[in-house]
């Protein structure tokens, strides 16, 4: 196959020129058609024939009629065919021709130029034939110089056509074939050098080789062209919509991370600005109270309340401490709706329960006056506008008395308001002791309000006698709030006037107890400084609980301390409240000297009767209070065994307190049922957990004395938690808090945010068991736990 | 972290003003809220606490960075 494949013209005519065998040339016109195979028969037979003769004629005749014959066949023939056949042939037998050729003396030239004259010049053919003619090298060499140079010239072209050619060379009878197909493209296809181009490249086995890939690369070029357009205008479009969609997504994500960032904790952030309108209001004018509450809302109120009550005190014990003091009580009673308060703040709590209590609109609003009106009073009580208050608190004493009276149970902390009730029932000294409104009507003022919560303690059986003894104990009481206010907030003279005054209107028991503690009051008001800080600690104690109970007790018992309340007081004021503790079985003691003194100074009597009261209170308390808080601790001995003193001898007198109170008897769980106290009743976590979580969270040292700050944050906490799930549940018409609450909070503080999904916080905090509640989890059997609402 | 949060439910329970029930769910989802304000606290108070070069977190740290007391 090779050497048909090698068909070049040149390899051809050598080996034509090589083998070639003399013969006689046949005449043209005689053997065109049967040239083909005549002349091969022919020039069999010639040649056999020629061989035989050997003549120089002979041998010359037989020459020319076989280059006649390879002429005619050349004509004939396509190219391809003949050519390989007649190579072949040729090779064979043309180096007798060739030589015959030669030796005839007929060149090549002389061949070819009679073909070319004679037969039509078809160019594919001319490559055929020129191919397939071995004794007309110089035509073939010039049929390969024109297939040659066609070819070269034809290599642009060739390249898409080659890939056709190949196929047909790699094909035996490439020449032929490709002739005869070649020439009928000519005829048909209008492209003729892709033809041209086709055969060069068959003719040629080298050029097609190297011209195809050519034509492949000019292929692939376009179509990468193609594609790189394709491309090219995709990436375009899409950039603009990739563009325009970053235009979009950005304004998006900027307003959701507004969103987030802007939806804060609501509850933190009202205080601040609660707290500087409400405290820049009380600061600037006490009476104006009365007209911002109505502007103020509800909560705001409350707030503001609480807020008020605070201040006033402050106000009217500390001038200089009173801003400061009132603004941070105001913070802390804006926050907090119902917050937990601790102790100090416990008088706040309890006028903001209270007003809580009496939400409505009206009642807070009123309680508010009332508040403000009662600590206003406080103030006054020193000055002259007492009446003028009262007043105004009578207005809407009925209505605070009742509220009040509802509160009081629970809440220790009203006190703190009845501190500025009591200078008003001080003065009033007629309060009704026995029931709310009872006490309403006599205290009037605020000292309704402390009364109510004092008689709603006494209730049970001491109410009628202790009518004298309710105002005189609320008097205490209130004085002892004010106490408790003084304690944590450094207290004024104002404050210890009326906790005397209370405590001197609890020692009396009965009418001549209202009426002394009325003078003793007014006079309390004036004169006394130095017991003031001192009554204003023991009140501390007896405000806390149902002292109410032991009211009726303590007007004999407080009788006798009076005179020794003094010196008791001092000293217990300047200490921890739990010294007052010490102190009053001290002035207990004392009190039981001077029981018989009745010492002229009212005051003196105040004071034991606030100490007793205390004290008893205190150990009424200390049941009740060490529940609640560790935050009162000094007061609920005190107070406590105040109470207890007071139930045990009612109508005792002072020795029956003061052995009570030297006794720190077990006192019985006061009436006053301690539910929802003011400010939500404390609630504490257990140290040790507190600790605990704290100490990881920190990753620091933790001195264990952040334990009450601590607790009194977290109590806080969960106030206003509570009532921010609350509202979200409510606001969603349930009444269950559900997990969607829990979220939509998290999301407002900006613990979720888009960055963050609320499962990766689960994920990160909560324990497993935790985590299978929450998170889905998929198990065998389609069966997805919990169930995905 | 290690053990459960005791009396959670009944501490909602107790400050909220309606009467209001909790799921088991949701008080997990409480103890993560009162984890993650725990966590920004205690962040805070190092804080502060490294303000005054101290190591300990002590009791003034605290209320200086809370709003509340």
């Amino acid at each position: 196959m090779d050497p048909t494949e090698d068909l070049s013209a040149r390899v051809l005519l050598t080996q034509i020129l090589s083998t070639e065998t003399p013969r006689t040339p046949y005449t043209r016109s005689a053997s065109k058609q049967l040239s083909a195979s005549a002349t091969r028969r022919s020039s069999s037979r010639l040649r056999n024939k020629d061989a035989v003769p050997q003549t120089p004629k002979a041998i010359l005749k037989h020459s020319q009629i076989h280059k006649l014959r390879k002429s005619i066949s050349m004509q004939s023939l396509n190219a391809t065919r003949r050519v390989a056949r007649s190579a072949s042939f040729r090779l064979s037998n043309n180096p007798p021709v060739n030589s015959m050729l030669l030796e005839d003396g007929e060149t090549p030239r002389h061949l070819l130029k009679n073909i070319l004259q004679t037969e039509p010049v078809s160019t594919p053919m001319v490559h055929g034939r020129a191919a397939s003619d071995g004794r007309q090298p110089s035509s073939a060499d010039s049929s390969k110089g024109r297939s040659i140079e066609l070819s070269v010239l034809d290599l642009p072209d060739l390249t898409i056509g080659a890939a056709s050619t190949q196929k047909r060379l790699n094909r035996k009878r490439h020449l032929s074939f490709d002739v005869s197909a070649f020439e009928k493209r000519l005829d048909s296809v209008p492209d003729l050098n892709e033809n041209k181009e086709t055969e060069q490249s068959s003719l040629t086995l080298s050029s097609p080789t190297l011209k195809t890939p050519f034509v492949e690369v000019r292929t692939e070029r376009r179509g990468l062209r193609r594609r790189a357009l394709l491309r090219h205008r995709i990436s375009v479009a899409g950039f603009d919509a990739a563009v325009d969609r970053r235009s979009m997504e950005g304004e998006t994500s900027r307003w959701s991370l507004g969103k987030t960032t802007s939806s804060e904790g609501f509850t933190l952030g009202l205080s601040t600005l609660c707290d500087s309108d409400i405290t820049s209001d009380i600061i600037h004018c006490d009476k104006a109270l009365c007209a911002q509450p109505d502007n103020a809302t509800v909560a705001e109120e409350e707030a503001g309340v609480a807020e008020s009550l605070d201040t006033v005190r402050e106000e009217e014990e500390n001038n200089v401490e009173a801003p400061t003091e009132e603004e941070g009580e105001a913070d802390s009673q804006n926050e907090e709706n119902a917050a937990v308060r601790s102790p100090s703040e416990e008088e706040e709590a309890a006028a903001e329960s209270q007003t809580e209590e009496e939400q409505d609109g009206v009642d807070s609003q009123i309680e508010k006056d009332v508040v403000p009106d009662t600590q206003t009073e406080e103030e006054e009580v020193a000055g002259d506008s007492q009446t003028e208050e009262q007043d105004g608190v009578d207005c809407e004493p009925e209505e605070v008395a009742e509220a009040v009276s509802q509160s009081e149970e629970e809440e220790v902390a009203p006190d703190s308001q009845e501190a500025a009730v009591d200078i008003e029932p001080e003065e009033d000294a007629a309060k009704s002791p026995s029931e709310e409104e009872e006490v309403a009507p006599d205290s009037q003022e605020a000292a309704v309000d402390i009364e109510p919560e004092e008689d709603a303690a006494k209730s049970p059986s001491e109410e009628e006698e202790e009518i004298a003894d309710d105002q005189s104990e609320q008097e205490v009481p209130a004085e002892e709030v004010e106490d408790d206010l003084a304690d944590s907030q450094p207290e004024d003279k104002h404050d210890g006037k009326p906790s005397e005054e209370d405590a001197e209107q609890l020692s009396e028991q009965e009418e001549q107890d209202l009426e002394h503690t009325s003078r003793r009051a007014r006079r309390s008001v004036g004169p006394l400084v130095v017991p003031v800080t001192e009554a204003a600690g023991d009140l501390d104690h007896a405000t806390e609980e149902g002292w109410s109970d032991g009211k009726s007790k303590a007007p004999s018992s407080l009788h006798m301390g009076s005179p020794e309340t003094h010196a008791s007081y001092t000293d217990a004021d300047p200490g921890a409240v739990k010294e007052n503790s010490f102190h009053l079985p001290e002035l207990a003691n004392e009190t039981k000297d001077r029981l018989l003194n009745d010492k002229s100074p009212e005051e003196e009597e105040e004071e034991e009767e606030e100490e007793e009261e205390e004290e008893e209170e205190e150990e009424e308390e200390e049941e009740e209070e060490e529940e609640d808080s560790d935050a009162i601790p000094s007061k609920t001995p005190a107070f406590v065994r105040q109470k207890m003193s007071f139930f045990q001898p009612k109508p005792q007198n002072i020795q029956a307190s003061r052995t009570e109170e030297a006794i720190p008897v077990p006192k019985p769980k006061p009436v006053r049922k301690k539910g929802k106290g003011p400010a939500k009743k404390q609630t504490d976590l257990p140290k040790s957990y507190l600790m605990d979580v704290f100490k990881h969270f920190a990753k620091t040292k933790v001195s264990p004395d952040v334990y009450p700050v601590l607790n009194d944050i977290m109590d806080k906490y969960f106030d206003r938690l509570a009532e921010d799930l609350e509202t979200y549940a409510l606001h969603a018409k349930r009444k269950t808090i559900e997990v969607e609450d829990a979220e939509l909070l998290l999301k407002r503080q900006g613990h979720v945010t888009d960055m963050v999904p609320v499962e990766v916080l689960i994920e990160k905090y909560l324990r497993m068991e935790q985590r299978k509640l929450l998170i889905p989890i998929a198990t065998s059997g389609n069966v997805v736990i919990p169930k995905k609402r | 972290m290690l053990k459960k949060a005791p009396k959670l439910k009944s501490i909602i329970k107790t400050k909220a003003k309606t009467n209001i029930t909790v799921r088991p769910t949701s008080e997990a989802m409480i103890e993560l809220l009162m984890l993650m304000f725990l966590s920004n606290l205690a962040e805070e108070a190092k804080a502060k606490a490294f303000e005054e070069k101290s190591a300990t977190i002590r009791a003034h740290h605290l209320k200086a960075v809370s709003k509340v007391s």
